[in-house]
């Protein structure tokens, strides 16, 4: 395995690891290259290897402009926004079991209440379930962007960019893993019964872990004096992150759709009135 | 009165006497970490180092104690980073599989509309109202989990009930032990034994299985819950967790605060001042007096009005 040297950043604290022989990094963060050899915490697994980039900086921002475009309730110089775009080898866990769930549900029947409660056993397999490992990228927003092909993984050596540390012990991360794998499988039962209830307990068979690093382009720009936030997904392209709306737009549809309101009830009154002319005659 | 065995220091060459259930302590003459790697290892199977400092602690009692108005103001102003201990509190972590068979009768609401009537100026009106009713179902299953990383405190100085408000510990952070992790700490050997610690393991997680039960059980109201449950339970390690301990005197009573040496958490309870609590409650019983003097000052000026007028 690749010895990893760990330094932190003295401007911004940023902890990032890079492979020891390679030219000493700048920091993933800021940029800044005046960087502290510390020793990385205890118990915090070095990565397996990292999925490369598939998706350049270019097609990234094709990607933001595109979704900038999606909605017209954005701004219409969203799209044109001054993006900035870092790309990130963030550290994650990826687990993998044969679940063994037993429910009980909710379910649709013929009965006074219209449903009625089921219970059962249910085994899946599942693989490539993520966590993140560390707070530049949320659970929400890992999740927004997965799934990653993590058969593609690369050995740790090969990797051209530093990365930041991860903060997870196998212990903490399998704690999530299981949470993780467990919520999946409760969401796929509650499809498969079309159930308004499930609950759930699980038993994981087959259990498999490891740390890894994913391909992720971290991108931020403002509007007025907010910072917004993009992710993009390194291998897929997919996207998430904060997108503002027009609020003049949201006020002029607002306006326009009372305008039209009042020119429907203003119509009606004057053919009441138009109508009832004639009698008073 | 505690057993003592006698060492020699490696640094001074001084015989000092160190509690037989220490595991590692200081020299008294050269403050030296003693290390009995021997026992440590006959006993801890890992050590999970500090991740909290002593300042950083002493500031999180700090935070504690100045929420807790109560407490005598000397308590809350002796909270010195040097009077912490940092100790390595041995505990027993279990790993168990619960497995149950249960029944029980489930109930799911629905509303139905009845019309009432109701006589509004002498006169009859009908009303129409929801009404709430449960319809119950038999319903049987079964349920299973793991409970892994369930920790029972091995020191008898460190009751259950506050080991368990301790937790979590990240037992991931856990090393296969090393002198180098203990010296320096005051460290504890196991003085609880495993089958009573077993015996507490067991009991936690069939409690922890029969709470999952309950919450398990999909519905709107549940009753009759029975559960048959078969339990496995595995000591997975001995292991040193990190605590720091803040033990003080007041009033001829010893009270102790602990803080969580992985995540700052603090446990305890701080003694009460009798003169704040005399305090309070002189002070509620002269906002009682006097709420009641204004009532009964309203109350009797209108009667002194009420009279007035009849006069």
């Amino acid at each position: 395995m690749a010895e990893l040297i760990a330094v932190r950043c003295e401007a911004c604290g940023g902890a990032v690891a890079w492979t020891a022989g390679k030219p000493a990094p700048a920091c993933v963060f800021c940029g800044a290259t005046a960087l502290d050899t510390f020793t990385p915490p205890e118990g915090v697994e070095p990565p397996g290897g990292f999925l490369d980039f598939v998706v350049d900086e270019k097609a990234a921002r094709q990607l933001f402009r595109k979704r900038a475009s999606d909605s017209i309730w954005y701004p219409s110089d969203l799209r044109h926004a001054r993006l900035e775009l870092k790309a990130v080898l963030v550290p994650a866990w990826t687990w993998s079991a044969r679940l063994e769930t037993h429910y009980t549900a909710v379910v649709p029947g013929r009965t006074r209440s219209g449903k009625r409660p089921v219970a059962g056993t249910d085994e899946w397999p599942v693989e490539g379930v993520l966590v993140p490992s560390s707070p530049t990228l949320s659970r929400q927003e890992l999740k927004e962007i997965s799934p990653f092909e993590a058969s593609e993984l690369r050995p740790l050596a090969e990797a051209a960019l530093p990365h930041e540390l991860g903060s997870l012990t196998r212990t903490a991360a399998r704690a999530q893993g299981e949470d993780g794998m467990g919520r999946a499988h409760q969401a796929r039962l509650r499809a498969s019964l079309s159930a308004s209830q499930v609950e759930t307990a699980t038993i994981f068979h087959d259990l498999v872990g490891g740390p890894l690093l994913l391909p992720v382009w971290i991108g931020a720009y403002r509007r007025g004096e907010a910072l917004h936030r993009v992710v993009v997904n390194g291998q897929t392209g997919a996207i998430t992150g904060s997108f503002p709306y027009s609020w003049w737009k949201i006020l002029l549809a607002v306006a326009l759709v009372l305008g039209l309101i009042l020119v429907c009830t203003g119509g009606a009154g004057l053919a009441g009135i138009l109508s009832q002319s004639p009698r008073r005659f | 009165m505690c057993a003592v065995k006698a060492r020699n220091c490696p640094q001074c060459g001084a015989t000092v006497e160190i509690d037989d259930n220490a595991l590692a302590d200081r020299c008294a003459f050269c403050e030296s970490p003693l290390v009995d790697a021997e026992a440590v290892e006959q006993h801890i199977d890992r050590v999970a180092p500090f991740d909290v400092d002593r300042n950083v602690a002493a500031r999180k009692l700090k935070q504690f104690l100045a929420g807790q108005w109560l407490a005598p103001e000397e308590v809350r102003h002796r909270v010195h980073p040097e009077k912490l201990n940092g100790v390595l509190v041995p505990f027993y972590a279990w790993e168990g599989t619960a497995r149950s068979h249960w029944s029980a009768r489930v109930g799911i609401y629905w509303y139905r509309t009845e019309t009432y009537t109701v006589i509004v100026n002498g006169k009859p009106q009908v009303r129409t109202r929801t009404v709430r009713e449960t319809e119950w179902f038999p319903l049987s299953g079964t349920h299973a989990a793991n409970y892994s990383g369930q920790l029972v405190s091995a020191s008898k100085g460190l009751p259950e009930v506050e080991a368990n408000q301790l937790e979590p510990f990240d037992l991931g952070k856990a090393r296969a032990f090393a002198p180098a992790l203990v010296a320096g700490w005051l460290a504890e050997r196991p003085t609880v034994d495993e089958a009573s610690a077993r015996q507490v393991a067991t009991a936690e997680i069939a409690r922890l299985e029969n709470a999952a039960i309950g919450r398990f059980l999909a519905g709107d109201i549940r009753s009759d819950v029975q559960n048959d449950t078969r339990l496995a339970v595995d000591k997975v390690e001995e292991i040193l967790l990190p605590v720091w301990i803040a033990t003080y005197r007041h009033g001829g009573a010893v009270f102790r605060l602990l803080v969580n040496g992985q995540t700052g958490e603090v446990v305890g309870k701080a003694p009460s001042s009798g003169l704040k609590i005399g305090c309070l409650v002189a002070f509620l019983v002269l906002v009682f007096v006097g709420l009641f003097g204004v009532v009964a000052l309203v109350s009797g000026g209108v009667a002194v009005v009420g009279g007035g007028r009849h006069g």
